[in-house]
Protein backbone atom coordinates (compact mmCIF):
# COMPACT_ATOMS: atom_id res chain seq x y z
CA UNK A 1 0.00 0.00 0.00
CA UNK A 2 1.31 3.44 -0.84
CA UNK A 3 0.34 7.02 -0.03
CA UNK A 4 -0.69 9.27 -2.82
CA UNK A 5 -1.63 12.94 -2.94
CA UNK A 6 -4.93 13.93 -4.41
CA UNK A 7 -3.19 16.63 -6.36
CA UNK A 8 -1.56 15.44 -9.50
CA UNK A 9 1.78 17.15 -9.09
CA UNK A 10 4.74 15.79 -11.02
CA UNK A 11 6.77 14.82 -8.00
CA UNK A 12 4.04 12.55 -6.68
CA UNK A 13 3.63 11.15 -10.11
CA UNK A 14 7.29 10.19 -10.09
CA UNK A 15 6.95 8.61 -6.66
CA UNK A 16 3.92 6.75 -7.90
CA UNK A 17 5.99 5.20 -10.58
CA UNK A 18 8.97 4.55 -8.35
CA UNK A 19 9.41 0.79 -7.84
CA UNK A 20 11.28 1.14 -4.52
CA UNK A 21 8.07 1.67 -2.46
CA UNK A 22 7.34 -1.64 -0.83
CA UNK A 23 3.72 -2.70 -0.95
CA UNK A 24 1.91 -3.15 2.38
CA UNK A 25 4.16 -0.75 4.31
CA UNK A 26 2.49 2.41 5.75
CA UNK A 27 4.53 5.55 6.14
CA UNK A 28 4.95 6.98 9.64
CA UNK A 29 3.23 10.26 8.88
CA UNK A 30 -0.57 10.17 9.07
CA UNK A 31 -2.38 11.29 5.97
CA UNK A 32 -3.61 14.85 5.95
CA UNK A 33 -7.18 15.90 5.32
CA UNK A 34 -6.45 16.58 1.70
CA UNK A 35 -4.79 13.24 1.13
CA UNK A 36 -6.49 10.10 0.01
CA UNK A 37 -5.57 6.55 0.82
CA UNK A 38 -5.52 4.37 -2.25
CA UNK A 39 -5.97 0.72 -1.96
CA UNK A 40 -3.71 -1.55 -3.88
CA UNK A 41 -4.69 -1.59 -7.48
CA UNK A 42 -6.79 1.52 -7.29
CA UNK A 43 -6.21 4.10 -9.94
CA UNK A 44 -6.91 7.79 -9.85
CA UNK A 45 -8.11 7.55 -13.32
CA UNK A 46 -11.19 5.66 -12.15
CA UNK A 47 -14.11 8.08 -12.87
CA UNK A 48 -16.25 6.71 -10.03
CA UNK A 49 -13.44 7.10 -7.55
CA UNK A 50 -12.76 10.61 -8.79
CA UNK A 51 -16.39 11.55 -8.37
CA UNK A 52 -16.44 10.11 -4.85
CA UNK A 53 -13.26 11.92 -3.89
CA UNK A 54 -14.48 15.13 -5.38
CA UNK A 55 -17.75 14.89 -3.51
CA UNK A 56 -15.97 14.13 -0.26
CA UNK A 57 -13.59 17.00 -0.79
CA UNK A 58 -16.36 19.43 -1.57
CA UNK A 59 -18.34 18.23 1.41
CA UNK A 60 -15.30 18.63 3.63
CA UNK A 61 -14.68 22.13 2.33
CA UNK A 62 -18.28 23.11 2.88
CA UNK A 63 -18.19 21.73 6.38
CA UNK A 64 -15.01 23.70 7.14
CA UNK A 65 -16.52 26.82 5.65
CA UNK A 66 -19.67 26.42 7.69
CA UNK A 67 -17.63 25.93 10.84
CA UNK A 68 -15.36 28.94 10.51
CA UNK A 69 -17.39 31.46 8.56
CA UNK A 70 -20.47 31.51 10.76
CA UNK A 71 -21.16 34.26 13.30
CA UNK A 72 -19.15 33.62 16.39
CA UNK A 73 -19.83 35.27 19.75
CA UNK A 74 -17.21 37.65 21.18
CA UNK A 75 -16.91 36.74 24.86
CA UNK A 76 -13.84 38.95 25.26
CA UNK A 77 -15.75 42.00 24.04
CA UNK A 78 -18.63 41.27 26.39
CA UNK A 79 -16.33 41.01 29.36
CA UNK A 80 -14.62 44.27 28.39
CA UNK A 81 -17.96 46.02 28.33
CA UNK A 82 -18.82 44.77 31.78
CA UNK A 83 -15.42 45.83 33.07
CA UNK A 84 -15.78 49.33 31.67
CA UNK A 85 -19.26 49.57 33.14
CA UNK A 86 -17.95 48.49 36.53
CA UNK A 87 -15.10 50.97 36.26
CA UNK A 88 -17.58 53.77 35.59
CA UNK A 89 -19.56 52.70 38.64
CA UNK A 90 -16.42 52.73 40.78
CA UNK A 91 -15.45 56.17 39.53
CA UNK A 92 -18.95 57.37 40.38
CA UNK A 93 -18.66 55.96 43.90
CA UNK A 94 -15.26 57.58 44.32
CA UNK A 95 -16.64 60.95 43.25
CA UNK A 96 -19.56 60.69 45.63
CA UNK A 97 -17.23 59.75 48.48
CA UNK A 98 -15.02 62.74 47.77
CA UNK A 99 -17.89 65.19 47.42
CA UNK A 100 -19.94 63.96 50.36
CA UNK A 101 -17.86 61.70 52.59
CA UNK A 102 -19.95 59.83 55.14
CA UNK A 103 -19.81 60.66 58.84
CA UNK A 104 -18.10 57.34 59.44
CA UNK A 105 -15.03 58.64 57.60
CA UNK A 106 -15.02 62.29 58.61
CA UNK A 107 -15.91 61.81 62.25
CA UNK A 108 -18.11 64.24 64.14
CA UNK A 109 -18.14 67.67 62.54
CA UNK A 110 -16.38 70.45 64.43
CA UNK A 111 -18.62 72.89 66.22
CA UNK A 112 -19.70 75.80 64.10
CA UNK A 113 -19.55 79.43 65.07
CA UNK A 114 -23.10 80.59 65.63
CA UNK A 115 -24.32 84.16 65.09
CA UNK A 116 -24.56 84.40 68.87
CA UNK A 117 -20.87 83.52 69.16
CA UNK A 118 -20.01 86.15 66.56
CA UNK A 119 -22.15 88.77 68.29
CA UNK A 120 -20.57 88.00 71.65
CA UNK A 121 -17.15 88.32 70.03
CA UNK A 122 -18.06 91.72 68.65
CA UNK A 123 -19.36 92.89 72.03
CA UNK A 124 -16.18 91.65 73.72
CA UNK A 125 -14.07 93.49 71.16
CA UNK A 126 -15.99 96.70 71.82
CA UNK A 127 -15.66 96.19 75.56
CA UNK A 128 -11.87 95.96 75.35
CA UNK A 129 -11.82 99.16 73.30
CA UNK A 130 -14.12 100.83 75.83
CA UNK A 131 -11.83 99.81 78.69
CA UNK A 132 -8.92 101.46 76.90
CA UNK A 133 -10.95 104.61 76.33
CA UNK A 134 -12.05 104.74 79.97
CA UNK A 135 -8.45 104.30 81.12
CA UNK A 136 -7.36 107.11 78.82
CA UNK A 137 -10.17 109.28 80.14
CA UNK A 138 -9.17 108.60 83.74
CA UNK A 139 -5.56 109.53 83.05
CA UNK A 140 -6.18 112.46 80.71
CA UNK A 141 -9.45 113.81 82.07
CA UNK A 142 -10.90 113.83 78.59
CA UNK A 143 -12.10 111.50 75.90
CA UNK A 144 -9.69 110.60 73.14
CA UNK A 145 -10.15 112.30 69.81
CA UNK A 146 -9.76 109.01 67.97
CA UNK A 147 -8.95 105.38 68.58
CA UNK A 148 -5.41 105.97 67.38
CA UNK A 149 -4.89 108.13 70.45
CA UNK A 150 -5.44 105.15 72.71
CA UNK A 151 -3.40 102.81 70.56
CA UNK A 152 -6.38 100.83 69.29
CA UNK A 153 -6.07 101.50 65.60
CA UNK A 154 -6.19 98.92 62.88
CA UNK A 155 -9.58 97.47 63.68
CA UNK A 156 -13.00 97.88 62.13
CA UNK A 157 -14.33 99.50 65.27
CA UNK A 158 -15.78 102.97 64.73
CA UNK A 159 -15.49 105.51 67.52
CA UNK A 160 -17.93 108.37 67.81
CA UNK A 161 -17.83 111.04 70.47
CA UNK A 162 -21.36 112.06 71.31
CA UNK A 163 -20.35 114.62 73.95
CA UNK A 164 -17.56 115.58 76.29
CA UNK A 165 -18.37 112.63 78.51
CA UNK A 166 -20.12 110.21 76.20
CA UNK A 167 -19.10 108.13 73.24
CA UNK A 168 -20.27 105.18 71.15
CA UNK A 169 -18.38 102.32 69.61
CA UNK A 170 -19.88 100.46 66.67
CA UNK A 171 -18.84 97.35 64.84
CA UNK A 172 -20.48 95.83 61.80
CA UNK A 173 -20.23 92.23 60.60
CA UNK A 174 -22.05 90.31 57.88
CA UNK A 175 -24.69 87.99 59.25
CA UNK A 176 -24.77 89.76 62.59
CA UNK A 177 -25.40 93.38 61.79
CA UNK A 178 -24.27 96.37 63.80
CA UNK A 179 -23.30 96.11 67.46
CA UNK A 180 -23.23 99.32 69.48
CA UNK A 181 -21.42 99.92 72.76
CA UNK A 182 -22.59 103.05 74.52
CA UNK A 183 -19.92 104.38 76.85
CA UNK A 184 -22.51 105.65 79.33
CA UNK A 185 -24.66 102.52 79.21
CA UNK A 186 -22.71 99.40 78.31
CA UNK A 187 -24.76 96.39 77.16
CA UNK A 188 -25.40 93.48 79.49
CA UNK A 189 -22.91 91.21 77.77
CA UNK A 190 -20.15 93.76 78.24
CA UNK A 191 -21.00 94.11 81.92
CA UNK A 192 -20.97 90.35 82.35
CA UNK A 193 -17.59 89.99 80.66
CA UNK A 194 -16.14 92.86 82.68
CA UNK A 195 -17.38 91.25 85.89
CA UNK A 196 -15.63 88.04 84.90
CA UNK A 197 -12.36 89.43 83.62
CA UNK A 198 -11.72 92.35 85.98
CA UNK A 199 -11.15 92.04 89.66
CA UNK A 200 -12.88 95.37 90.42
CA UNK A 201 -14.67 96.46 87.29
CA UNK A 202 -15.61 100.09 86.96
CA UNK A 203 -18.37 100.62 84.46
CA UNK A 204 -20.99 103.36 84.40
CA UNK B 1 -12.50 53.01 22.69
CA UNK B 2 -11.23 49.79 21.39
CA UNK B 3 -9.76 47.44 23.92
CA UNK B 4 -6.27 46.31 23.09
CA UNK B 5 -4.00 43.91 24.73
CA UNK B 6 -0.76 45.48 25.83
CA UNK B 7 2.60 43.87 26.32
CA UNK B 8 1.94 42.91 29.94
CA UNK B 9 -1.09 40.91 29.04
CA UNK B 10 -3.70 43.27 30.51
CA UNK B 11 -6.56 44.78 28.64
CA UNK B 12 -7.06 48.50 28.77
CA UNK B 13 -10.34 47.72 30.50
CA UNK B 14 -8.43 45.96 33.25
CA UNK B 15 -6.24 49.01 33.73
CA UNK B 16 -9.31 51.27 33.90
CA UNK B 17 -10.90 49.00 36.49
CA UNK B 18 -7.68 49.13 38.51
CA UNK B 19 -7.61 52.92 38.35
CA UNK B 20 -11.25 53.08 39.43
CA UNK B 21 -10.53 50.82 42.38
CA UNK B 22 -7.60 53.06 43.34
CA UNK B 23 -9.87 56.10 43.07
CA UNK B 24 -12.37 54.53 45.45
CA UNK B 25 -9.57 53.66 47.84
CA UNK B 26 -8.26 57.22 47.70
CA UNK B 27 -11.76 58.58 48.25
CA UNK B 28 -12.00 56.45 51.37
CA UNK B 29 -8.57 57.43 52.67
CA UNK B 30 -8.59 61.17 51.96
CA UNK B 31 -11.40 62.10 54.43
CA UNK B 32 -9.82 59.98 57.14
CA UNK B 33 -6.41 61.59 56.62
CA UNK B 34 -8.05 65.01 56.56
CA UNK B 35 -9.88 64.29 59.80
CA UNK B 36 -6.74 63.00 61.51
CA UNK B 37 -4.77 66.07 60.41
CA UNK B 38 -7.55 68.41 61.56
CA UNK B 39 -7.87 66.71 64.94
CA UNK B 40 -4.10 66.77 65.39
CA UNK B 41 -3.94 70.46 64.52
CA UNK B 42 -6.72 71.31 66.96
CA UNK B 43 -5.19 69.14 69.66
CA UNK B 44 -1.80 70.79 69.18
CA UNK B 45 -3.33 74.27 69.35
CA UNK B 46 -5.25 73.43 72.51
CA UNK B 47 -2.15 72.03 74.17
CA UNK B 48 -0.26 75.14 73.11
CA UNK B 49 -2.92 77.39 74.64
CA UNK B 50 -2.79 75.42 77.85
CA UNK B 51 0.99 75.78 78.06
CA UNK B 52 0.85 79.51 77.35
CA UNK B 53 -1.88 80.01 79.92
CA UNK B 54 0.19 78.26 82.56
CA UNK B 55 3.23 80.30 81.52
CA UNK B 56 1.30 83.55 81.84
CA UNK B 57 0.00 82.65 85.29
CA UNK B 58 3.42 81.52 86.48
CA UNK B 59 4.93 84.75 85.16
CA UNK B 60 2.31 86.78 86.98
CA UNK B 61 2.81 84.82 90.20
CA UNK B 62 6.60 85.23 90.02
CA UNK B 63 6.91 88.73 88.58
CA UNK B 64 3.75 90.30 89.93
CA UNK B 65 2.53 91.39 86.51
CA UNK B 66 1.39 90.05 83.19
CA UNK B 67 3.90 89.70 80.35
CA UNK B 68 4.19 92.65 78.01
CA UNK B 69 2.57 92.68 74.61
CA UNK B 70 4.49 91.59 71.52
CA UNK B 71 4.00 91.59 67.74
CA UNK B 72 2.34 88.54 66.17
CA UNK B 73 4.55 85.49 66.18
CA UNK B 74 6.97 86.80 68.82
CA UNK B 75 7.24 85.50 72.35
CA UNK B 76 6.77 88.39 74.82
CA UNK B 77 9.86 89.52 76.62
CA UNK B 78 10.34 87.71 79.90
CA UNK B 79 7.84 84.96 79.19
CA UNK B 80 10.21 82.42 77.63
CA UNK B 81 11.49 81.04 80.98
CA UNK B 82 7.92 80.15 81.89
CA UNK B 83 7.23 78.29 78.65
CA UNK B 84 8.41 74.84 77.56
CA UNK B 85 11.76 74.88 75.74
CA UNK B 86 11.37 75.82 72.12
CA UNK B 87 7.86 77.13 72.56
CA UNK B 88 6.88 79.49 69.76
CA UNK B 89 4.07 81.90 69.09
CA UNK B 90 3.57 80.37 65.67
CA UNK B 91 2.04 76.98 65.09
CA UNK B 92 0.64 74.78 62.38
CA UNK B 93 -1.73 77.12 60.60
CA UNK B 94 -1.91 79.85 63.23
CA UNK B 95 0.04 82.79 64.57
CA UNK B 96 -0.35 84.28 68.02
CA UNK B 97 -0.02 87.81 69.34
CA UNK B 98 0.50 88.67 72.99
CA UNK B 99 -1.95 91.39 74.01
CA UNK B 100 -2.47 93.76 76.92
CA UNK B 101 -5.35 96.08 77.58
CA UNK B 102 -5.68 98.81 80.14
CA UNK B 103 -8.81 98.89 82.23
CA UNK B 104 -10.17 101.12 84.97
CA UNK B 105 -10.59 99.40 88.26
CA UNK B 106 -12.60 100.62 91.14
CA UNK B 107 -11.28 99.21 94.43
CA UNK B 108 -14.06 98.42 96.85
CA UNK B 109 -14.83 100.67 99.71
CA UNK B 110 -13.26 99.44 102.97
CA UNK B 111 -15.55 98.58 105.79
CA UNK B 112 -16.46 101.39 108.13
CA UNK B 113 -14.89 101.62 111.54
CA UNK B 114 -17.12 99.92 114.06
CA UNK B 115 -19.26 102.21 116.12
CA UNK B 116 -18.20 102.70 119.73
CA UNK B 117 -21.06 103.13 122.20
CA UNK B 118 -21.35 106.57 123.74
CA UNK B 119 -18.78 107.90 121.30
CA UNK B 120 -19.06 110.21 118.38
CA UNK B 121 -20.13 108.56 115.15
CA UNK B 122 -17.27 107.14 113.12
CA UNK B 123 -16.33 108.83 109.91
CA UNK B 124 -17.45 107.16 106.69
CA UNK B 125 -14.50 105.73 104.85
CA UNK B 126 -14.30 107.46 101.49
CA UNK B 127 -14.46 105.53 98.26
CA UNK B 128 -10.93 104.92 96.93
CA UNK B 129 -10.03 106.54 93.67
CA UNK B 130 -10.24 104.32 90.60
CA UNK B 131 -7.01 103.01 89.19
CA UNK B 132 -5.85 101.71 85.86
CA UNK B 133 -5.14 98.03 85.78
CA UNK B 134 -4.02 95.69 83.06
CA UNK B 135 -5.73 92.83 81.32
CA UNK B 136 -3.64 90.35 79.37
CA UNK B 137 -4.43 87.81 76.75
CA UNK B 138 -3.38 86.19 73.51
CA UNK B 139 -4.95 86.50 70.09
CA UNK B 140 -4.65 83.54 67.76
CA UNK B 141 -5.20 84.23 64.09
CA UNK B 142 -6.05 81.40 61.74
CA UNK B 143 -8.01 80.79 58.57
CA UNK B 144 -9.38 77.53 59.92
CA UNK B 145 -12.92 78.09 61.26
CA UNK B 146 -12.93 74.63 62.80
CA UNK B 147 -9.93 75.61 64.92
CA UNK B 148 -11.62 78.85 65.97
CA UNK B 149 -14.80 77.03 66.95
CA UNK B 150 -12.92 74.30 68.79
CA UNK B 151 -10.92 76.81 70.84
CA UNK B 152 -14.02 78.81 71.63
CA UNK B 153 -15.86 75.71 72.80
CA UNK B 154 -12.87 74.79 74.97
CA UNK B 155 -12.73 78.24 76.62
CA UNK B 156 -16.30 79.54 76.40
CA UNK B 157 -16.09 82.09 79.21
CA UNK B 158 -12.70 83.72 78.76
CA UNK B 159 -12.40 83.80 75.00
CA UNK B 160 -14.21 85.16 71.98
CA UNK B 161 -13.92 85.09 68.21
CA UNK B 162 -13.80 88.20 66.07
CA UNK B 163 -13.41 87.61 62.32
CA UNK B 164 -10.55 85.11 61.99
CA UNK B 165 -9.03 85.81 65.39
CA UNK B 166 -9.66 83.91 68.59
CA UNK B 167 -8.76 85.92 71.69
CA UNK B 168 -8.20 84.47 75.12
CA UNK B 169 -8.34 86.90 78.04
CA UNK B 170 -6.62 85.99 81.28
CA UNK B 171 -8.92 87.13 84.06
CA UNK B 172 -7.50 89.26 86.84
CA UNK B 173 -9.35 87.19 89.36
CA UNK B 174 -7.46 84.13 90.54
CA UNK B 175 -8.84 81.00 88.93
CA UNK B 176 -10.82 78.80 91.32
Amino acid sequence: MSTRSERPDPQHRDEEQAPEVEPGVRPDAAPGPDEVMLEDGEELSDPALRDRLLKETVAHALAQDAQYSGPVGNPMGTRTGWKLLGACALFLVAGLLLLAPPRLLTGPPPPDLTPADLRRGMEATLLLHALEIDAFRLESARLPASLEEVGASGSDVRYLRTGNRSYQLTLRAPGVGVVIHDGTDPPATARSLAERWLRHPHLP
Amino acid sequence: MKARRDGAGFLVADVVVGLAALAVLAALVVPVVHRIARDARIQAAQEWVQQVRMGYEEHRAAEGSWPVSAPPGQVPEGLAPYLPPGASFEGDGFVVEARRWRAVEQPPRPANIPEIPDDTPADTVPLPSPTVGVLAGVSLGTSDPALLAALLSRHPDDSFVQDTVWTLVFPQRPRP
